[in-house]
């Protein structure tokens, strides 16, 4: 038996020695190869192609397996991180900064004609500039609007929304457009908008997440409350919105497919969804759609949590090699290949015409709506006293039973901005730079 | 002279043994042990993956600080919550398993459907039973308004299950106590049923089968002999013959209960809906990976490994106890 086991053990070794010495045939490719962590949207390979024609002398090795922000975090402290990799908003870049992994490229970018605190959207900007320095450059920016379903509107004899409605026009016309069954069950919602988008509304009233600097949370101010009011109200008072499960119990199909649908087969009259759900609609023979912005309050304003750009790590030794990935982004050809997939739209607006780009819905042509909902644009506000995601951890218990209609938003806002506030106290009392950032701020 | 050979003899014999065992005791060092010491020594400090937070012991103010978290005791009910399925799960494993020790034709067929389920993907799973729980269309709810109907009652309301904080001790959403108001059923009792039937085949069951296996059949003879009632054979000679399994499935249960509930929050409900899903392990994962606080993290790790640890110990002396009688 002894020789049995000992004979297994040699084996092995011999295996593992030849693995090792066992390495793929060398190819000819002279190109440097930059391994970037991004989704799995398919959208991705066609970006980093047309980035390969254009420089010939690098290779794109797209990794979509380790997207979360602790793998890269920890790969890249250990050595073997990404060149590139994606970040999403503000509180992810906050998280690479601190952590040593995000590369301040300022002035590596000034250097190539890029300035991305002038040259894109200020809602674009939360995913890569950090206290004023520049972290990354912006691949897409999420825009969303209103879609309507033509058809709806036809069958119901309406008129088509033509302008920008405020939120009782709005209101008015969902009623107008939902429909009840004998039982009084809802077949169709006038509209639909998913609950987290209070965030999004909040900055048309001037809500922000906190205010002394950081010190204290705002979620109890005005604005905030105002628009997760009008959250509860189109659900549980006007009842023309659908709440979460509700949505998720008409949708027969998950994943992003599955919400377009219900506006596609007319469950939805009016759905606020993102420009990139046209890749999906475009699919869908005979469906006429029509856009028109979301109502941005009395400032004309809405927060975006979404905008993806991409970042070079700091620790790669092909760092310098990977800025023209960067660079590549701030391109017309790359803002083009956004607009026509409608991948967002292009943060470099400006440089990227629609001109020339197959596009099917009329309204989608419109270059100053989608224009003028990316001006409105804002990153949400972060603070230094706490952690973005503790925030939203203490905000979401709250939030979700004002979803759920157990909780009424003037009490759920004020029980979450105590404890967040509570929150803040602890970190503070705990952390003797915090507390010496708290008083140097009180200070100043 | 001898003594110097068997003095060889046992060396070479350590030698040889700690040839084969070092691979493995590599491994649990790098892979284990290495990580589990640095875990403990972390939970006394501010560790954090931002580089702007100064790294500094803390001594045992982490430790200090779960005692008055409110999060921590809240996400700690859940988690004994969740538990309370495990004697009802215990129970109907045991059932399946007498059930597979009857001899008849192609029990073995039998033996493989029920245990096929253990290898199905976790995810799978829970994506299985998302579909069931939805509250419209869902085949649970379907049941529940056909058995409804077919009784004849009217008004009643089907449970939202999977988006409901309500709970059938009516505990409180934001502090650990009782609100009239949450009482009924929600998320809780989902992800309940779920660890229930999820726990009833698989390997609970496969340790009772080859417990009931060993039962001595002499014993079971004579007690049939003696006039005893199946339920009787079952209880006086089976039952006992099973104390050492049980005791080892309700020790693994326990421990397993504790570190459980991360895979159903991850993908299932996000810990929601007001966090009424989110249990101690998430807690510890939301901790160190969301928001980077692994010095807290690690200390919450240790002080979950105190509770199972008491726990384990409490079921050990009862144990033996028992064995003892």
């Amino acid at each position: 038996m002894k020789w049995l086991f000992l004979g297994a053990i040699a084996a092995m070794c011999v295996a593992s020695v030849g693995m090792l010495r066992w390495t793929p045939e060398e190819t000819n490719d002279r190109r440097t190869p930059l391994v970037y962590v991004t989704g799995e949207n398919p959208l991705r390979r066609s970006q980093a192609a047309l980035f390969e024609s254009m420089y010939p002398q690098s290779r794109i090795v797209m990794d979509p397996a380790n997207g979360d922000a602790q793998k890269i975090v920890v790969q890249s402290l250990a050595g073997v991180g990404p060149d590139l990799f994606d970040n999403s908003g503000a509180s992810g870049l906050e998280a690479y900064v601190n952590s040593g992994i995000a590369w301040d490229v300022t002035d590596e970018l000034a250097r190539r004609g890029i300035d991305v605190t002038k040259q894109t959207f200020p809602g674009a900007q939360g995913s890569a500039v950090y206290k004023g320095r520049t972290y990354g450059v912006p691949m897409q920016m999420n825009v969303e609007a209103i879609f309507y379903n033509k058809d709806v509107f036809d069958e119901a004899g309406i008129p088509y929304p033509k302008e920008e409605l405020d939120w009782d026009e709005l209101i008015a016309l969902a009623k107008r457009l939902t429909v009840r069954d004998a039982r009084g069950r809802v077949t169709r919602y006038g509209f639909s908008i998913a609950p987290r988008e209070w965030l999004t509304m909040s900055a048309g009233f001037g809500g922000t997440l906190y205010k002394d600097g950081g010190r204290r949370s705002a979620v109890d101010g005005p604005g905030v409350r105002k628009s997760v009011q009008l959250i509860h109200d189109l659900i549980h008072v006007h009842k023309v919105c659908p709440s979460p499960s509700e949505a998720s119990s008409m949708a027969n199909v998950g994943g992003f497919s599955g919400s377009g649908r219900l506006l596609a087969t007319g469950k939805y009259a009016m759905e606020y969804a993102g420009r990139y759900n046209l890749l999906n609609w475009r699919e869908i023979p005979g469906l006429r759609l029509g856009i028109i912005p979301l109502p941005s309050g009395p400032l004309r304003r809405y927060t975006t949590m979404i905008s993806i750009s991409v970042l070079v790590n700091k620790l790669s030794p092909r760092r310098e090699q990977a800025l023209d990935y960067l660079t590549y982004l701030a391109s017309p050809e790359y803002g083009k290949l956004v607009q026509e997939a409608s991948d967002g739209v292009a943060p470099f607006f400006d440089k990227a015409s629609f001109a020339g780009v197959k596009i099917k819905y009329d309204d989608e042509v419109s270059l100053p709506l989608w224009k003028t909902i990316a001006e409105r644009t804002q990153p949400p506000d972060l603070s230094p006293y706490i952690a973005a995601e503790a925030t939203m951890r203490i905000w979401g218990r709250h939030f979700d039973q004002v979803v759920l209609g157990t909780k009424e938003p003037a009490k759920a806002t004020a029980d979450a901005a105590r404890e967040i506030d509570e929150q803040i106290r602890q970190n503070v009392e705990r952390e003797p730079y915090l507390r010496k950032l708290w008083n140097e701020g009180a200070k100043g | 002279m001898a003594a110097q050979k068997g003095k060889r003899e046992g060396f070479r014999q350590v030698l040889a043994a700690s040839v084969f065992i070092l691979p493995n005791i590599l491994g649990f060092a790098v892979f284990t042990a290495g990580p589990v010491l640095y875990s403990f020594v972390m939970s006394f400090t501010n560790e954090s993956v931002l580089r702007t937070v100064p790294f500094r012991f803390v001594g045992f103010e982490n430790y200090l600080s779960i005692l008055g978290d409110k999060t921590f005791w809240l996400y700690f009910v859940n988690t004994v919550y969740f538990m309370l399925g495990i004697p009802v799960s215990i129970l109907l494993s045991l059932g399946l398993a007498v059930l597979l020790n009857q001899k008849l034709k192609g029990i073995l067929a039998f033996r493989t459907l029920l245990y096929l389920p253990t290898f199905v993907a976790g995810v799978a799973v829970l994506l299985l039973w998302k579909n069931l729980f939805n509250p419209e269309h869902g085949a649970i709810n379907a049941f529940l308004d056909w058995a409804g109907q077919s009784l004849g009652m009217s008004g009643y309301e089907l449970p939202r299950w999977l988006s409901s904080t309500k709970n059938i001790f009516g505990l409180d959403v934001e502090s650990v106590g009782f609100n009239p108001k949450q009482l009924g059923i929600g998320a809780r009792e989902a992800i309940l049923l779920m660890g229930l039937i999820g726990g009833m085949g698989g390997g609970n069951m496969l340790l009772y089968l080859a417990a009931l296996t060993n039962v001595p059949e002499e014993l079971l003879e004579a007690a049939q002999l003696d006039g005893a009632s199946p339920w009787k054979r079952f209880w006086k000679v089976t039952w006992p013959q099973l104390a050492p399994t049980t005791f080892l499935i309700v020790v693994l249960s326990v421990i397993g209960g504790f570190q459980g509930g991360f895979e159903s929050a991850r993908i299932l409900t996000g810990g929601g809906p007001s966090g009424t899903t989110t249990t101690l392990a998430y807690y510890i994962y939301q901790k160190a990976f969301q928001e980077y606080q692994i010095g807290y993290a690690s200390a919450v790790a240790w002080f979950l490994f105190a509770i199972i640890f008491t726990l384990t110990l409490i079921n050990w002396k009862i144990g033996a106890k028992q064995e003892a009688i």
